[in-house]
């Protein structure tokens, strides 16, 4: 029976089969993906290490640590270094040298699982051959067989460096790619000890070894100063990101479902509208309203499931779309599975929101009385009246929009949150789309007269009856709302980056200085006409805290945020004056010459650590021990790079460590290209950094993470724009009459193209701008409150969203109208009257 | 006046043709009110979409006022209909989401701001008003009875002053009384402003009103008195 009922009306549910579609495909694409990369990362799990397991140290081995490596060789174990860092590369001319991530390995070892793919596949490179990446040749203009210098030696480029298994687990990297020999890395002057570099050291174990055993001994050997895992922990790091980022696109898929769910609402409310009489009929010859609500409920579950099903194929389509987004950090061929749990997934939401929104046209059902059909010319606009059934199905709808982001977001704290905003959103969405109908309508009424006709008719025909334009407001807004929401917190983000930064802010960096050029590079930056200012260098000794007060850390009282300060390498640096930027909150800045060891804390670190003036620190460095007692106790502004480390000391107290010296200057922006040319020149192992550059790559990823996020996000207003057609294409018929009225009554062919496009537009012009105000309230409370920045209301990217959703509106629009222009006036009027 | 000369109409349904309208030709000279009587299928409406250049005949040709009009693009026609004729149907077909006056208005308002002063509102009241409405100018279709809107069909096919009104069945859906109401108005009217008036029916009574009247019979004329 319900099948029956729905054939008749095949048109209008082939759109909510789309709507639904849309929703379905957007959480099986992002679901199914996920799926992908898991199973992926789990098949690949060794290759992605390249290694069974991986020691990874901020600072160079000791002796004693490579000594006992050195001894496990008898056992079958096998290790090999791998270093990475940046420095400057240019091309053999004295050209613009560019920062670039350096990774030095032997060839020979590394790596030990999966394959190093080098273009051509040249055997072997030298201390004198390199390898580099695609971009790398494109940026400096050179190509393979040509030379590079980088750092202080000159190279020939051998190869490029197509693909390394283990690309992922470095995560992004400042520039790009040159590989090379340690013998290359050497001779290139970067092997400078204590400089900034990840050194890791890729360990392979025998089959017939126990993986965990060998972890565990080697955590014994290393403890704090390294971090050892095996590869399935170093996939647990990926999953674990993996997993927050599907949680999150599954989410703002739901929207598209809710869109979907919208759509099949309105359909079913105007279909049991057309039907009133024929369901009046069936009251009248004893049918009761419970058979009547389950014909029409198994019509809702057949459209969610059928909607369920072409979303599910659609899905895999956008699955397949999605590494296309993500190249930059998957460097990993995604096999693409089809898995169940996904498609189960996505077929049960697509029913269940189905299921939800047909709540309120299925209880309307039981108003219908019988005696309906007796009266035939009734008024239908005349309001319901209000009873317990609209807060009880809203309640519904919430409590199962809740239940189903918990469901589907897999964790409930974000699926609450996440619910609790969308059901705020969607009230104020539909409580929008309600008062700006009614004010738009009131407006017209008022001040209409002197409007050209078209426009007047054009929004006249918004309140059509049966036409459900505030559930399409709704729908169309939430869409654009949230897209539009992450594109100005994607612009918001990467200004407040650039902006909240202080004029005084140092904009370029130099690391890994040594001792030895410390001095004659700062005679050639003072005399550099290009840098504004150059304080001097800040020093700094990597370090692990040993004991606060004589406690050893790892014995100390375990309070949130400490983690850190047991496991991280800390740059300590020492002062002989207060720097700038800085508050003492507790203590005193030293007297100029002090010699005794004091140490100057961090706020933070001094909450963590428990410290105050007069306490007793001590440091390892190198399996060295040092101490210092507390002097104060300060406050820095943390954007001013260098003022922010935790420990500053007094001097003289590392004057025994091998220090690394680093630079933050301030250069004009515009010459910050000529200082690194001159400074690579002569210091070529110095690196120096734009922070334009890295604002830059920061403001890409941005910009990728965005894309995909509206991406997703899209098909919640591909999801509206479904629902509208299917709303136009529901109130054809009517559209063909109304256009013949017009042509009867002398309109000309464009006139009535003009009064359909006037509704279009109105209506595309009133989502965008409800969408828009309410992503711009959206994006103010986010910014203010989560991120205590400031939002200034752009009106270029909100302008333009209200443009976009008016055309394709108009498209939509018309797309959906097919051939009602071409009938003619006297046949539709005359089948009228029939 | 309206002339119609050998007004041919055929359709071609795919499996076979049918003739609606064979070979058609009279005069109606200006001011005159002419019925057109016949069993259903006989033609009549289409014969009176014709003369309201809704639909393009298969042959044979139709003026108004001496402006052939079978001839005539789609926009041309809509001209010619704006300012020439007015429609009254028997299902008054009124736009749902205009008011009353809003309807009445509508011809006036497609029409554009073409040559010529256009009537305004003050037209569109005062057509209301002789219909009765007055009272009700601001009020939606749905909110009228069926005699109410066929009132307001019939001041919106004044509206332009048209030279000839075309009525389908113009009280097939009122019962007598409304029907009676809506015909002295479109007499008076006929009389007030001059206007051709052509009537399609089968309601002899309705055809009495009539100064001369036409019947048709299988597409083709079978009594002219």
């Amino acid at each position: 029976m319900a099948w029956r009922e729905a054939r008749a009306a095949r048109g209008r549910f082939v759109f909510v089969i789309l709507a639904v579609a849309a929703g379905v495909g957007a959480l099986t694409g992002v679901k199914g993906f996920n799926e992908s990369v898991r199973h992926t990362l789990l098949a690949e799990a060794r290759t992605l290490m390249g290694a069974d397991l991986s020691v990874r140290l901020q600072v160079e081995p000791t002796a004693e640590e490579l000594a006992y490596l050195d001894g496990l060789r008898g056992r079958g174990i096998d290790y090999t270094p791998v270093t990475e860092t940046v420095s400057m590369a240019s091309s053999s001319g004295v050209t613009q040298p560019l920062l670039s991530s350096i990774k030095a390995a032997d060839l020979a070892e590394y790596p030990y699982y999966g394959q190093l793919e080098l273009d051509p596949p040249v055997a072997g490179l030298t201390d004198a051959r390199v390898a580099v990446s695609r971009d790398l040749l494109l940026r400096l203009g050179v190509d393979v067989g040509d030379g590079i210098r980088v750092g202080a030696g000159d190279f020939t480029i051998a190869a490029v460096s197509v693909s390394e298994p283990d690309r992922m687990t470095t995560g992004f990297t400042l520039g790009p790619r040159v590989l090379m020999t340690r013998d290359a890395f050497d001779r290139a002057g970067l092997n400078v000890p204590g400089s900034r570099a990840t050194r890791r050291l890729l360990v392979r174990i025998p089959d017939a070894a126990d993986p965990e055993a060998v972890r565990e001994e080697l955590s014994d050997v290393f403890g704090r100063r390294a971090r050892v895992s095996d590869y399935t922990e170093e996939n647990r790091t990926l999953s674990r990101g993996l997993r927050r980022a599907t949680t999150f696109l599954s989410l703002v898929s739901l929207i598209a479902l809710i869109v979907g769910g919208l759509g099949v609402a309105t359909s079913i409310e105007g279909h049991i509208k057309q039907k009133m009489d024929s369901i009046a009929m069936i009251k009248c010859v004893g049918g009761r309203s419970g058979q009547i609500m389950r014909i029409y409920l198994a019509q809702a579950l057949l459209l969610g499931f059928a909607g369920s099903l072409a979303g599910v194929v659609l899905g895999f389509g956008i699955q397949a779309v999605f590494p296309r987004f993500l190249v930059a950090y998957f460097d990993v061929d995604v096999n693409l599975i089809v898995s169940w749990a996904p498609l189960v997934q996505g077929i049960l939401a697509g029913m269940l929101t189905a299921l939800l929104f047909t709540i309120p046209p299925l209880l309307s059902i039981s108003d219908i009385r019988p005696a309906l059909i007796f009266r035939w010319d009734m008024d239908e606009a005349a309001p319901r009246p209000r009873d317990w059934k609209s807060p009880a199905s809203f309640a519904a709808i919430a409590v199962g929009l809740w239940a189903m982001a918990v469901w589907i977001g897999g964790s409930t704290e974000a699926g609450s949150i996440f619910a609790g905003g969308v059901i705020v959103s969607a009230a104020l969405l539909i409580l929008a789309g309600k008062g700006t109908l009614g004010a738009v309508r009131r407006l017209v009424a008022r001040f209409g007269r002197g409007w050209p006709p078209a426009l007047r008719y054009g929004v006249a025909n918004l309140y059509r009856p049966g036409s459900h334009m505030a559930a399409i407001l709704a729908a169309l807004g939430i869409g654009v709302m949230f897209t539009l929401s992450v594109q100005l917190l994607q612009t918001t983000l990467v200004d407040q980056l650039v902006a909240s930064a202080p004029p005084d802010m140092p904009n370029v960096y130099m690391i890994n200085i040594t001792d030895r050029e410390r001095e004659g590079l700062w005679e050639l930056l003072d005399g550099h006409d290009a840098v504004i200012d150059a304080p001097p260098a800040s020093a700094a000794v990597s370090a692990l805290i040993h004991t606060v007060n004589g406690v050893p850390i790892e014995e100390m009282e375990r309070v949130p945020g400490q983690r850190r300060y047991l496991r991280s390498q800390f740059q300590l640096t020492w002062a002989d004056a207060e720097p700038a930027a800085t508050e003492i909150l507790e203590g005193e800045w030293w007297a100029p010459g002090t010699a005794e060891p004091l140490v100057s804390v961090e706020e933070n670190a001094a909450g963590v650590l428990d410290l105050e003036p007069g306490d007793a620190m001590e440091w390892t460095i190198g399996g060295r021990v040092v101490g210092a007692r507390v002097a104060n106790v300060r406050r820095t502004d943390g954007q001013r790079a260098g003022a922010n480390n935790q420990f500053i000391l007094t001097p003289g107290t590392l004057d025994d460590f091998p220090g690394i010296y680093y630079g933050a200057l301030r250069v004009e922006p515009d010459r910050v290209g000529a200082l690194q040319r001159d400074v690579f020149e002569r210091y070529p192992s110095v690196t120096v950094v734009n922070a334009a550059d890295i604002v830059v790559i920061v403001q890409d990823m941005i910009g990728e993470i965005s894309l995909v996020v509206r991406f997703v996000a899209a098909f919640a207003i591909l999801g509206g724009l479904i629902i509208l057609a299917a709303s136009i294409a529901g109130t054809r018929y009517r559209r063909i009459r109304e256009a013949a009225i017009l042509k009867t009554v002398g309109a000309r062919r464009w006139r009535v193209i003009g009064v359909f496009s006037m509704e279009f537009l109105a209506l595309g012009l009133m989502a965008g701008s409800i969408g828009a105000v309410l992503a711009a309230a959206f994006t103010t409370v986010i910014v203010e409150r989560l991120m205590e920045g400031t939002y200034q209301v752009e009106w270029t990217p909100l302008a333009v969203a209200v443009a976009v959703m008016a055309v394709l509106t108009l498209v939509t629009g018309w797309a959906a109208s097919f051939r009602i222009l071409g009938q003619k006036p006297l046949e539709v009027l005359r089948r009228a009257d029939a | 006046m309206i002339r119609v000369r050998s007004l041919v109409k055929t359709i071609d349904t795919g499996t076979h043709r049918v003739e609606i309208l064979r070979d058609i030709s009279f005069d109606v000279p200006a001011s005159q009110v002419l019925a057109v009587m016949g069993p259903s299928g006989s033609g009549k409406s289409t014969l009176l979409g014709m003369l309201a250049g809704l639909d393009w005949p298969t042959s044979g040709s139709v003026a108004i006022d001496g402006v052939e009009i079978t001839s005539l693009d789609e926009d041309a026609l809509a001209e010619v209909r704006g300012r020439k004729i007015g429609f009254v149907f028997q299902a008054y077909q009124l736009i749902p989401t205009l008011t009353a006056l809003e309807n009445v208005l509508l011809p006036a308002e497609m029409l554009g701001a073409g040559n010529g002063v256009r009537p305004g509102p003050s037209r569109a009241r005062a057509l209301l008003e002789s219909v009765g409405l007055s009272d009700r100018r601001d009020h939606y279709p749905a909110q009228l009875s069926g005699g109410e809107q066929q009132r307001v069909a019939v001041a919106r096919a004044f509206m332009m002053q048209p030279s000839v009104l075309l009525a389908d069945e113009p009280t097939g859906n009122l019962d007598s009384e409304n029907g009676n109401h809506v015909l002295e108005l479109l007499l008076k009217l006929n009389r007030d402003e001059g206007a051709t008036l052509v009537l399609v029916t089968h309601d002899r009574e309705l055809a009495s009103h009539a100064d001369r009247t036409i019947t048709l019979k299988d597409g083709r004329i079978v009594g002219d008195a």
